[in-house]
């Protein structure tokens, strides 16, 4: 057991025990205390549609979630597809955020998929990643084309995999359950062109890929072949295609409908592969914010998406006592594996870094309740859920922004 | 090349950097050939996007920083965006060209005090190039 000491916003030294007066003492006994955590994919919806979450709202659920750095994604309404924008998130963010907060641009003006956007003004205005998140590109010229241009600014594209013309209007896992309820089914075939259309395309240009959100066994599959020719790819996924199924749509409940759907036990076997053996590099949220508006109506008419910053932690932890990660394993999946792929001066303890901790007890048991939320919106796939892993405080920049 | 030897009085051992739309440009390409015969050195810049990716193979070094390659220059040859010979997208918007491969006093004062600025014509100007560039002293 070591003793941490933050000044200056930075972590100063780790020592057992430290001695002399401090301005504020956290004991943190029985707990853990990692790098703050890293939230790859979030939606924050502001602009344009704060009845769903703003800034603020979702930095507090990442604080409460114990995420001290989030990165928002651009399907904002306008869309994050100009430097403007950027400016407008960072100073919001700079505001009223009690967490990190970097902006994802957009991969093509007004995510249509068709012209580029202002890549590299959208970096110099502080974005870290290029994407279309939630509008798979669909025309691969464009896609060799972005990728081109990133290279020259060293961004990574992240890329939502989906072939929108497959998928149609399918809208869960194609299936015994679609089948049954009817519903049209969107097949795990989807996923796995694009998967393997974005390796052809990073192979091409050199340029790294990072595939959000891969919910199938043949993603995995073909993944592991492309890192073992080592190329420049990454993959991240989120708790719920991890531990929730299409079985969960059985009473048309909306909050079990997201893009990609919720796959089969066996996708959810692979993916767990997938992690043991570092094929998936990361998790992420994929945190989806609708109000009762946008779900609370027919399956058909329902919003895609899911919220995840308050609820991440203690489902992921279930990998941990699955024996599927190690503590440390988790705890890189979270922090130090996101900060890499977006080259974030984040997700370590090393001395002289920020001081972005987050601290949670691994055993204590709590009750997932959405009525607990911070965030703006209620829909999760969990809520009534029991876990183990308890969220006692978020540190941002020596910051107490959250503590139980 | 006839300007080159005229200007500089020799072509061998000088670094020339090509700027632009390499990917279409038929310019760079008897360039590359002639002056690399001549003893030259060729850097080729633009986006990635208007480089085709071979272009090492010809035995030219290749750049995406022209704030870079500027300072290495004895000549540069700008050329311009063959929109008509374009296909959809290279690039975001020719606001964001000029940003970061466009020719301005600014850029220019990074290269050496002997550089001599060429351009194939027909200019796009302030595009490649800005006007107080286009008619400066060192272009010929």
């Amino acid at each position: 057991m070591e003793d941490l000491l933050i000044k200056n916003g930075k972590i100063k030294k780790i020592a057992s025990p430290l001695k002399g007066t401090f301005d504020h003492v956290i004991d943190a006994k029985n707990c853990i205390v990692a790098p703050g955590f890293i939230d790859m994919h979030t939606h924050l919806r502001e602009p344009g549609d704060e009845h769903k979450e703003t800034i603020r709202t979702g930095a507090k659920a990442a604080a409460r979630g114990g995420f001290t750095s989030i990165v928002c994604m651009a399907n904002t309404n306008p869309p994050n597809d100009n430097p403007f924008i950027t400016q407008f998130i960072k100073l919001k963010a700079q505001e009223e955020a009690c967490v990190n907060v970097y902006p994802v641009g957009a991969l093509s003006k007004g995510l249509q998929g068709e012209e580029l956007a202002e890549i590299g003004s959208l970096k110099e205005a502080g974005c870290v990643a290029i994407s279309d998140d939630g509008h798979p590109v669909m025309n691969s010229y464009v896609m060799r084309k972005a990728l081109d241009y990133c290279r020259h600014f060293k961004l990574p594209i992240i890329s939502h995999c989906e072939d929108t013309h497959l998928v149609g209007k399918g809208m869960i896992n194609e299936g015994l359950r679609s089948t049954i309820l009817g519903l049209r089914g969107n097949p795990s075939a989807s996923e796995e062109i694009m998967v393997a259309r974005d390796i052809a395309l990073a192979e091409l240009t050199g340029s790294h890929v990072h595939m959000a959100h891969i919910s199938t066994q043949a993603a995995v599959r073909l993944i592991g072949e492309a890192k073992k020719r080592k190329v420049s790819i990454s993959c991240e996924v989120t708790p719920h295609h991890l531990f929730l199924t299409d079985e969960s749509v059985a009473t048309y409940d909306t909050h079990f409908k997201m893009a990609p759907p919720l796959r089969s036990p066996k996708d959810i076997a692979a993916l767990k592969k997938g992690l043991k053996e570092n094929i998936i590099d990361a998790f992420a949220t994929d945190h989806a914010p609708h109000s009762n508006l946008e779900k609370n109506v027919e399956f058909e008419e329902a919003a895609h998406g899911v919220i995840g910053l308050e609820t991440a932690l203690p489902i992921t932890l279930k990998l941990v006592e699955e024996k599927i990660l190690t503590l440390s394993q988790f705890i890189e999946k979270w922090t130090l594996a996101p900060a890499r792929i977006l080259k974030l001066s984040k997700g370590t303890l090393k001395i002289g870094a920020d001081a972005d901790i987050t601290i949670f007890d691994p055993t204590k048991k709590i009750k997932l309740n959405q009525d607990a939320f911070l965030s703006k919106s209620k829909n999760t796939p969990f809520h009534g859920w029991t876990c183990k892993g308890e969220v006692l405080a978020a540190i941002v920049g020596g910051k107490i922004v959250y503590h139980v | 090349m006839f300007t080159i030897e005229e200007a500089k009085g020799k072509i061998s051992g000088l670094k020339i950097l090509i700027v632009g739309d390499i990917a279409h440009s038929r310019v760079a390409r008897s360039n590359i050939y002639g002056l690399k015969k001549m003893g030259a050195q060729l850097i080729v810049c633009g986006p990635p996007t208007l480089i085709p990716p071979a272009m090492t193979k010809l035995g030219v070094e290749v750049s995406h920083n022209l704030k870079a390659s500027i300072q290495k220059a004895d000549v540069i040859m700008m050329l311009r965006i063959q929109e008509e010979r374009q296909d959809r997208i290279q690039f975001p918007s020719k606001k964001e060209y000029v940003q970061y491969f466009g020719l301005n006093s600014e850029t220019l004062k990074l290269a050496k005090k002997d550089v001599i600025i060429m351009h194939p014509g027909p200019l796009n100007r302030g595009v490649e190039i800005s006007p107080d560039v286009a008619d400066g002293r060192f272009t010929h």
